[in-house]
């Protein structure tokens, strides 16, 4: 019976309670991604006066499916994952993307067996070679390489390359890369950044062929029904709380310098894309 | 004049079949090996294991909690059911439909109820209670025809007593030594749950391992390892509903989501696009699931069987040559370590050795058929030697290699090929989830549309792997009919 009522209870507090939810695509440095995300929760709870809570989600798909079924009413989004999440919920805005993603880039590199050297253009002699992708839903790691690869050979990658892998996310590319498993890989420009300051790259075994165009990515996203939800100014609040972010240590989990005002149409590059390829 | 076949033909027959369908399906699978340079990798892996370390992982306690209570919630009620449903299996309806819940796996049906509870309990213990559920039916209700008491005795009087005391009792030794082998896997597929999002180990394994942190995969895995390795020290069936109140007491139960979103998946996200148009437009459908077929089930399909196919003969030789090392008959005190060899062997989830071989032999089939074979042999080996251990000792009988090789071997092998043919279908399933390494099954499709959000196109290719499913559990079935094998408990 005490439990009854305890349930009763818990069911009850979960209907009253307005908490206000976001989460963030696991991309980057995902250790402790959970104590360091809600630190970011409580500068938001702080600003924002409601009670801001942090999801922790594993894949681009379930950020986007807690996006849409309201279990989170904000999000950090790569390019694909926005362009996606608001085809799916009306309303849905960008408010805010990180100062880098004006111009964000991928980085094809190789391992040195390949013999294969830095150069202006897509090396065509790359189609000899096995090649992976970070995860399918990345915008750095699968949907603009793939847009890049198309461009260059006229073709879809798993005609071009002797064989095309997923590896499931950045750091595991240039972890196979390194080992030789992956002849090619291509991978964030940051996440390469933050590996080689870390000391996990060796420039003898792994270098950077190639670095594509710039192109716009990771945002937050807003749905549209939270200033009836919450009240009449919130999204315009909580955009204002996310450029007024200068904490170095709540900025380092994402990790961008600062943010700057987003809106859909800087992603009209990306959703042109993603039409093209199929993925939307 | 009456002649008796008293030789082993019929299992040399099968043996020979098995054999020459996996070397086969093995020449035609993409098996190169490309020369890396992993020691790197390898070196950095094996310093984890040498220092394992827990300490940097938040919310350990909360996972380690969480897994166990997905076990035992999932269990108790897929267990539960299945000695329901158990008496009612000969009937097809009821068997079809348990080879159905139970062919699809159950990170797949985790997928499909995320999209209808978030990542909720709900979710995690659904996503376990279902396809076990079907698993429990089918061998509990061979356990039960291996009963000693006439069955007709007790379908004539329906009443719960009768069938209780004439017919669970009779067998409640067997059911829960069963049940019990099952709740291992039960942690095991808890843990694996945190690979899509869910609070259990497996969420901060993954993690560790994509990051490169193997200290704390290591710290993990261990963890993980000697979870199991005590296993009967902590869960005595006795206290079995403690486990039980407890673990619903702590999970959190809301869902977050509204039921107009259940609504929606249902009548929208898993109907296939082109029928939700304005306008029927036939030839738009046509194409559209011809593309699908074409696309991805046909060439799925080819991948699956070859992948299985190639995975079991390797799996039934590493069961043939580990299963020696943990018997304690053969090897007296020394098949302790073969025993902890083979938990480390069946444990570690087959995406995680899979990544270890292919960082070795590079991106092929290989480090996936290895890797099923691995997972699954260590699985055979040990139920093998379990078996080996309670055949009835003879006075005279041989030690050493003598013993293994024409006392023990001939008596266990028709168990042994009575657990490839169950572990088949095991292996078809979980082949779904080597996506990874670009071996493009029906589980990588499957994937890919789930990652995309194409809720239609996810379900029909789900559809598809359970019907493929059943199917070599059918084929699978008439072979153990032919072998006589019906007879022998399988697990």
């Amino acid at each position: 019976m005490k439990y009854l009522l305890l349930c009763c209870l818990l069911f009850v507090s979960s209907i009253n309670a307005q908490t206000f939810t976001f989460t963030a695509i696991p991309d980057e440095d995902e250790s402790r991604l959970r104590s360091r995300f809600d630190k970011v929760a409580l500068y938001l709870t702080e600003q924002l006066g409601v009670d801001v809570k942090y999801l922790p989600v594993k894949s681009y798909s379930a950020a986007i499916s807690a996006f849409r079924n309201n279990q989170v009413q904000l999000a950090w989004f790569g390019g694909l994952s926005g362009v996606k999440a608001r085809h799916l919920v009306e309303g849905s805005r960008a408010i805010a993307q990180g100062y880098e993603d004006q111009f964000f880039k991928t980085y094809f590199i190789a391992h040195h067996s390949t013999g294969l050297t830095e150069q202006a253009q897509l090396n065509k002699d790359i189609a000899k070679f096995t090649f992976t992708f970070g995860s399918k839903g990345s915008t750095s790691g699968r949907l603009m390489p793939e847009n890049f690869i198309r461009q260059t050979f006229g073709k879809s990658p798993n005609k071009v390359f002797k064989r095309v892998g997923f590896s499931g996310d950045h750091s595991r590319t240039i972890a196979q890369v390194q080992s030789g498993a992956w002849q090619i890989g291509a991978v964030n420009y940051k996440v390469w950044h933050n590996e080689l300051n870390a000391g996990k790259i060796d420039l003898s075994k792994i270098k950077v062929i190639w670095t594509t165009p710039t192109y716009p990515d990771y945002q937050w996203t807003i749905r549209g029904d939270v200033d009836q939800q919450f009240s009449p100014d919130f999204s315009q609040r909580v955009q204002k709380a996310l450029l007024d972010m200068s904490e170095p240590s709540l900025l380092a989990s994402f990790p961008r310098q600062k943010f700057v005002p987003a809106t859909n149409d800087d992603y009209q590059p990306i959703k042109l894309v993603a039409k093209a390829i199929k993925l939307l | 004049m009456i002649t008796v076949d008293t030789t082993a033909r019929k299992y040399r027959l099968i043996s020979l079949f098995i054999a020459s369908l996996g070397i086969l399906t093995l020449l035609m699978a993409d098996i190169e090996i490309s020369a890396t340079d992993p020691m790197d990798e390898l070196l950095a892996i094996l310093a984890g294991f040498i220092s394992p370390d827990l300490s940097q992982i938040d919310y350990l306690a909360e996972a380690l909690l969480t897994t166990v209570s997905f076990a035992v919630v999932g269990i108790s009620i897929a267990a539960t059911l299945g000695i329901f449903l158990a008496p009612l299996h000969h009937l097809p309806l009821i068997s079809h439909f348990c080879a159905f819940i139970r062919s699809i796996h159950e990170l797949f049906w985790a997928l499909i109820f995320l999209q209808m509870f978030g990542l909720s309990s709900i979710t995690g213990v659904l996503a376990i209670a279902i396809p076990y559920t079907g698993i429990f039916a089918r061998v509990y209700s061979d356990i039960l025809e291996q009963s000693p008491l006439d069955r007709r005795h007790w379908i004539n009087d329906t009443s719960l007593s009768v069938w209780l005391y004439s017919c669970i009792i009779p067998c409640w030794a067997a059911i829960a030594q069963y049940t019990r082998y099952r709740f291992e896997c039960g942690l095991r597929s808890a843990a694996i749950l945190g690979f899509i999002g869910l609070p259990t180990l497996g969420y901060y394994l993954e993690t560790a391992f994509s990051q490169g942190q193997y200290n704390q995969a290591a710290g993990l895995l261990l963890l993980f390892f000697a979870m199991i390795a005590t296993l009967k020290w902590w869960l005595n069936i006795r206290l079995v509903l403690v486990y039980l109140i407890a673990a619903i007491v702590y999970l959190p139960w809301q869902s977050q989501l509204e039921f107009k979103y259940l609504v929606r998946f249902i009548t929208q996200d898993i109907v296939p696009q082109p029928l939700l148009e304005p306008t029927l437009n036939l030839s738009h459908l046509s194409q559209w699931f011809g593309d699908l077929v074409s696309g991805q089930i046909l060439p799925g399909i080819g991948a699956s069987l070859l992948l299985s196919v190639s995975a079991l003969l390797c799996c039934g030789v590493i069961a043939l040559l580990t299963w020696p090392l943990a018997s304690r008959a053969i090897l007296g005190r020394g098949y302790i370590l073969g025993h902890g060899l083979l938990i480390v062997m069946r444990s570690t989830p087959e995406i995680i050795l899979a990544f270890v071989i292919m960082l070795i032999i590079g991106p092929s089939m290989l480090p996936a058929i290895l890797a099923l074979a691995l997972h699954n042999g260590a699985i055979i080996g040990y139920l093998l030697a379990h078996r080996a251990d309670k055949l009835p000792r003879r006075v005279d009988r041989p030690n050493g290699l003598n013993l293994w090789a024409y006392e023990l071997q001939p008596q266990i092998y028709p168990s042994f090929i009575s657990l490839i043919f169950y572990r088949f279908e095991v292996i078809l399933r979980e082949s779904a989830i080597l996506g990874m390494l670009g071996v493009t099954t029906l589980g990588f499709y499957i994937d890919s549309a789930f990652e995309a959000l194409f809720f239609d196109v996810a379900l029909i290719l789900i559809l598809v792997t359970a019907a493929l499913n059943m199917l070599v559990n059918s084929i699978s079935l008439r072979l153990r009919r032919y072998l006589a094998l019906d007879r022998i408990l399988t697990a």
